[in-house]
């Protein structure tokens, strides 16, 4: 499977090497506020957590810290995507905790392989913004397609994921983003965020040959969908959850592009999205923000786009795992909380990760940080990132602008439609052809 | 400027230098151009290897190529089928792939790539995620074959009892039913995944749950019991449902996305390295044509170099070296032949043709100096033979001088031997008539003056006898003869030969033999008669008192017999001076001693020489002065074993007739003699002679004469006994008065007289036919001895005793 895990492998190397020397102050502070809290969690004496998950949050300095913080045991197991969803979907005995994506509850939730988060559990339920709670920051916001995360968030009175509130959660929400692509602007003209930048550059004949998609239908089939979409070649009613007719126009348009050899490559893991563009095999591909920045760092001039059609979003989720019960449970719960307490925001946003409750992880953020990662302002000195290395350049802006902004315009979020197994042998033929 | 430079420049390069290096040159170009040859050809080659081997690699990638897309028509039957033999299929195409990727990582080209690396990641990857596929697979078959159809089992087997009750026939109908709907929704997923149909099953089954659970409020507990069984049932079926819904979405993503990316990924990086190896060997292809012609460009470059060099080294030897080497030949040409040669061209070199410049020039002065020294050797030469001429001239001087000598000399020996005969025969004359006249004279005065002129003339002729043997000697035209003598005769006639002096000066004269006497001996008689008188001569003339001996005897000198003669005198004696002078010609022991004694000083040398002759010696033996001399003798007489001697009765004869003879009366009575003789002093002298013996005596003229004379008498019956023959005479000589006797049969005794004492003269008379010699001045005895001889030949009675020796007479 470590091809499949190897997809967000750069996300877990940028935090191995982040990780050594961050955040260990701050987050000793906070452990030490944690150790002199009300005790419901304290009684639980050096419980094995076992967490299973990807590497874009098993980030071995938070291990510790949770450790430390929360005086348990703590076991990370880091996987690929789909084998960490493989493996949670048919063994949930075999883990307590699962990190991972928001297109993925379905499935495991449709499995049985977690529990209902009971929500009276979550300390700072109330802190955390109306992203996941309602599909948008604020009310004007659109909601992107797909699978919003409010709309899986709540076990529904029929056992269903449904945007009804409830009591009972089937993830707590903790770490998202948005995604687009990256173009190399020696090559292309330097777009306007919102403005010229496009979605249906993917599918410009100008790049034929020079274009990369991600390898994984729940989320690269989006980046195609809104590329065919924003140049008029197909329309969906949903593009969140297309028919095997919107599927088969969708196909039909990739496969034709194909066989033009339009796709030079389709990317398996970050790394090799970034070898694809740093040796030229590609001139714009979709992306990551990780690899984007490990480009840049390169000093490769990739800019991460901000399409006028809206980010494709993504929203990790925490999970119980149904067979998980008593002090691991209790462990389990500790943990989640932990991850809103503030440490760990922090540590994320300097990824360019959001965390659901931004607030508490402004406290262990300077405000030239936070200036930059949430509001979207310029750097005004350089900026560290997880692992202590400048991330950011004095000068720079945030592509997209603020955390309002960005999460301000997702088209469609990561999605596990219905019609995922008829687009899993759809993609086969796109892939082969 | 250049050109000028590098020529005076290379004027100090020697010519062996400028051509090796020429040859260096194009040597180093032609090893180059091998070189570049070999080179080429083996870049070729290993160019070529590295081609095939490209060549392979490309083959090689497409066979990747044509596996990998077998690999993914295997895993898609796979998953569709669930049929073990794409499975196992998949699994040896992986193995394979495994084995190609392995080659390739061999390459040495591709062995560390990052591509075939990450191939090997690909494939390594894809294998895991396959497994997981078979995993998932096996799950899902298990699943749909055995688990949910046990629950499918459990649940009718629980709901029959439901159905057979009335009370609950209707809602187990209900969840029958629904289960059912439930069970075709599954199966619609199985056989074509779609979220739907999985999605309709779950809610047939809560509706199949919510049945069951209206039933749970019936209180049959075996309602109850298996409500709860079916409810059990249909739990665990949807359970299994989920499980294979998972099983089957985890291996259609894993077969469809993440294997066919790895799939895609690797086919892709296949292609690249296929297009890459494809780029190199097109590459290669190009480089090795580039090459070709760029070794060919080389090659043909250093070839025109090679030939420009050459034809350059060529053209500078034939402008730097040839034209002086041909200077300096046709210097070293005209210097051989000997050509006036003004300069050496090239002298100013200092290369080889320098240094033969230089040749040339020593060659050139050599030969300058060669001809002053020939000229010099030329007048040298003339000087030499105007020297040889002057010596030629002398040397013919000299023979001319020297023929003029020997002329002279024989002009000498003729002019002595004239002499001596023209000088003997008056002295004849002079002597005999003096002899006569002393005879007849009674008058003591002219006694004495005829002693005077007897003496005188006999000095005067023994001188001149001594000189004529002098010049014969000095002249070498004395020989000596070797014939068989009987030494006892010849003593006794020198003996009383002597006699007369030794009578006359009151001396007694004694000879005897010691030992034995030898029979004849081989020797010279005259000459060893000359020798003897002369000795004893001398010592009688310088014996005033006392007496002479003469003792002989044969000595044995080794094998040779040696007559020895002592001849012994009472004299005056000499001084060693006097001896040392002694056999000097005419050189007397001393000066005083010619003019107390006379003589001519020659006989001793004379003597000497003869006996030298004869092989032996005369010698001193002792002198005392004022006590005598003794003169010893000694002669080669033959070998020992030759010699014969004497019985003792013929030597007592001897000794008898000896004291007989002495006496000196010689008897020719009645015998008649012709006596031919031109001279009338002679004619008197010799009849006189003859007729005082008793003969008589018929004198002639001339040989015409004598020959008419003894014929006449012959036929007269009163023959001559013998006739005495002068050889020169008017008319008819004596040869010639010989010869015609002889040839007409005259045999009787013809005596030669002659004044030739020479050998040859005697040999001369032989040949005409005499049979005796005698020679003038006649010596009486002699001469009455030998007539009395040869008349005695033809007259038996006559009383000479020839006998006894019968070389008497063929001595004289």
């Amino acid at each position: 499977m470590n091809n499949i895990r190897s997809v967000n492998q750069p996300m877990r190397d940028n935090s191995i090497s982040r990780r050594q020397f961050m955040g260990q102050a701050a987050g000793t502070a906070v452990a030490l506020s944690y150790l002199n809290s009300p005790p419901a969690v304290h009684a639980k004496q050096k419980t094995t957590l076992r967490v299973l998950g990807t590497d874009v949050t098993l980030q071995e300095d938070i291990r510790r810290q949770a450790e430390q913080d929360l005086g348990i045991h703590i076991t990370f197991e880091p996987r690929g995507s789909a084998g960490v969803l493989q493996k949670a979907s048919t063994r949930p005995e075999s883990f307590d905790v699962f990190e991972q994506w928001s297109n993925s509850i379905n499935v495991l939730w449709y499995a049985n392989a977690i529990q209902p988060i009971d929500k009276s559990r979550i300390r700072r339920w109330e802190e955390i913004n109306p992203l996941t709670k309602t599909g948008r920051l604020a009310p004007d916001m659109k909601i992107g397609a797909g699978d919003a995360p409010h709309k899986i968030l709540h076990v529904q009175s029929d056992g269903c994921l449904g945007p009804q509130t409830s009591d009972q959660l089937s993830f707590l929400p903790y770490v998202h983003n948005v995604d687009s692509f990256g173009y190399n602007t020696s090559i292309i003209p330097q777009g306007i965020p919102y403005e010229t930048e496009s979605w249906g550059w993917l599918l410009d004949d100008a790049y034929r040959g020079r274009v990369g998609l991600v390898n994984e239908p729940a989320i690269g089939i989006f980046d195609a969908a809104l590329a065919a979409q924003a140049r008029g070649l197909v329309e969906f009613e949903d593009i969140g959850n297309l028919t095997r007719s919107e599927v088969d126009s969708l196909f039909s348009v990739l496969v034709d592009y194909k066989r033009r050899k339009h796709f030079n490559g389709i990317w398996n893991s970050v790394p090799q999205s970034v070898q694809f563009m740093k040796t030229g095999r590609v001139v714009i591909e979709s992306m990551f923000s990780p690899a984007v920045s490990t480009l840049n760092g390169m000093g490769i001039p990739v800019t991460y786009a901000a399409p006028k059609e809206g980010y494709r979003g993504w929203h990790g989720v925490l999970c119980l795992s149904s067979k998980t019960t008593g002090h691991t449970r209790d462990a389990a719960y500790e943990y989640m909380n932990w991850w809103l307490d503030g440490w760990a925001g922090a540590y994320m946003a300097r990824q360019g990760y959001y965390i659901s409750i931004p607030e508490r992880a402004r406290e262990y953020l300077t405000s030239q940080e936070w200036d930059y990662w949430y509001e979207g302002k310029q750097a005004v000195s350089d900026l560290p990132g997880a692992n202590g290395n400048t991330a950011v350049k004095a000068g720079n802006y945030r592509t997209g602008g603020s955390y309002f902004e960005r999460l301000g315009n997702v088209a469609v979020w990561n999605t596990v439609m219905d019609s995922y197994e008829y687009s899993l042998v759809r993609w086969y033929e796109l892939l082969t052809t | 400027m250049n050109h000028q430079h590098s020529d005076r420049k290379s004027k100090g390069w020697s010519v062996s230098s400028k051509i090796s290096l020429g040859f260096l040159i194009v040597l180093g170009l032609h090893i180059s151009i091998a070189v570049l040859s070999h080179y080429g050809i083996a870049k070729s080659q290993k160019d070529l290897a590295t081609y095939r081997q490209l060549r392979r690699e490309v083959d090689r990638f497409y066979e990747i190529d044509r596996t990998v897309a077998a690999l993914q028509r295997n895993v898609l039957l796979f998953a569709f089928t669930g049929y073990e033999g794409p499975e196992q299929r998949a699994e040896e195409l992986q193995n394979g792939l495994d084995q190609l990727l392995s080659e390739a990582a061999k390459s040495e080209r591709l062995g560390d790539h990052n591509d075939i690396q990450a191939m090997q990641a690909h494939l390594k990857a894809h294998r895991e995620i396959f497994a997981a596929v078979e995993v998932d697979r096996a799950k899902r078959r298990k699943l749909v074959n055995e688990d949910m159809q046990s629950h499918v089992d459990e649940f009718q087997n629980s709901i029959v009892k439901l159905l057979q009750i009335p009370a609950t026939q209707k809602l187990a109908e209900e969840a029958d039913a629904a289960f059912t709907a439930a069970q075709l929704n599954v199966l619609k997923f199985v056989n074509g995944p779609d979220s739907l149909h999985f999605r309709k099953a779950k809610s047939d089954l809560a509706s199949t749950t919510g049945y069951l659970d209206r039933l749970r409020k019936n209180d049959d507990p075996e309602v109850k019991a298996s409500v709860n069984a079916s409810i059990d049932a249909v739990q665990k079926y949807e359970h299994a449902a989920i499980q294979m819904v998972q099983a089957t979405r985890g291996y259609l993503h894993l077969v469809n996305v993440v294997l066919a990316g790895e799939s895609v990924e690797f086919r892709r990086l296949a292609s690249k390295l296929r297009e890459e190896q494809t780029e190199h060997v097109g590459q290669l292809a190009d480089s090795m044509a580039n090459d070709n012609k760029h070794f060919q460009s080389a090659s043909n470059l250093f070839s025109i170099i090679t030939i420009v060099l050459g034809i350059f080294a060529a053209w500078l030897i034939g402008r730097d070296v040839v034209p002086p080497l041909n200077a300096i030949s046709e210097t070293f040409d005209g210097l051989a032949k000997g050509e006036k040669i003004e300069s050496i061209p090239a002298l100013d070199r200092h290369d080889e043709l320098g240094r033969l410049a230089m040749a040339a020039q020593i060659f050139k002065d050599k030969a300058a100096e060669t001809e002053r020294l020939l000229k010099l050797a030329e007048s040298s030469q003339q000087k030499l033979n105007s020297v040889n001429r002057e010596l030629a001239r002398q040397s013919d001087l000299a023979e001319k001088m020297a023929e003029d000598a020997t002329a002279a000399t024989l002009a000498k020996s003729e002019f002595l031997a004239n002499m001596s005969h023209e000088i003997r025969t008056p002295m004849t004359a002079i002597l005999g008539f003096a002899e006569t006249l002393a005879d007849s004279a009674h008058n003591e005065e002219t006694q004495q003056a005829i002693e005077t002129i007897q003496r005188n003339g006999a000095h005067l002729l023994a001188i001149i006898n001594d000189i004529l043997d002098l010049s014969k000697v000095e002249s070498g035209k004395l020989t000596v003869e070797r014939i068989s003598a009987c030494p006892y005769t010849l003593v006794s006639e020198v003996i009383s030969l002597v006699q007369v002096k030794a009578d006359g000066a009151g001396l007694k004269l004694s000879s005897k033999f010691n030992g034995q006497i030898p029979k004849s001996i081989d020797t010279d008689p005259t000459r060893l008669r000359q020798i003897l008188i002369n000795i004893l001569g001398n010592a009688i003339k310088f014996t005033e008192v006392g007496g002479v001996a003469l003792n002989a005897e044969l000595i044995k000198l080794r094998d040779r017999a040696i007559m020895q003669f002592d001849i012994i005198d009472s004299g005056i004696g000499m001084t060693h001076e006097q001896i040392s002078r002694l056999f000097q010609p005419f050189c007397q022991a001393d000066s005083s001693t010619t003019r107390r004694f006379g003589g001519t000083g020659l006989g001793l040398t004379i003597s000497k020489r003869l006996a030298v002759m004869l092989g032996g010696d005369l010698t001193v033996s002792h002198s005392e002065v004022g006590q005598g001399t003794s003169f010893r003798l000694t002669i080669d007489v033959g070998p020992i074993e030759d010699i014969q001697f004497l019985d003792a009765p013929a030597a007592r004869a001897l000794g008898k007739q000896k004291a007989e003879r002495s006496t000196d009366q010689i008897d020719l009575q009645g015998t008649r003699l012709l006596l031919a003789e031109d001279g009338p002093d002679n004619q008197r002298l010799i009849k006189f002679v003859l007729n005082k013996a008793g003969a008589e005596v018929e004198v002639v003229g001339n040989g015409q004469l004598a020959v008419e004379a003894a014929l006449s008498a012959v036929d007269a019956g009163l023959p001559f006994d013998c006739i005495l023959m002068d050889m020169q005479m008017p008319v008819q000589d004596g040869y010639e008065a010989t010869m015609e006797l002889r040839s007409r049969g005259y045999q009787r005794p013809v005596l030669a007289l002659t004044a030739h004492a020479m050998a040859r003269d005697k040999q001369k008379c032989m040949s005409a036919g005499c049979d005796g010699f005698l020679t003038k001045p006649i010596d009486r005895r002699t001469l009455l001895m030998t007539v009395c001889y040869w008349a005695s030949k033809f007259d038996k009675d006559f009383p000479c005793e020839a006998g006894v020796c019968d070389s008497v007479a063929e001595d004289e």
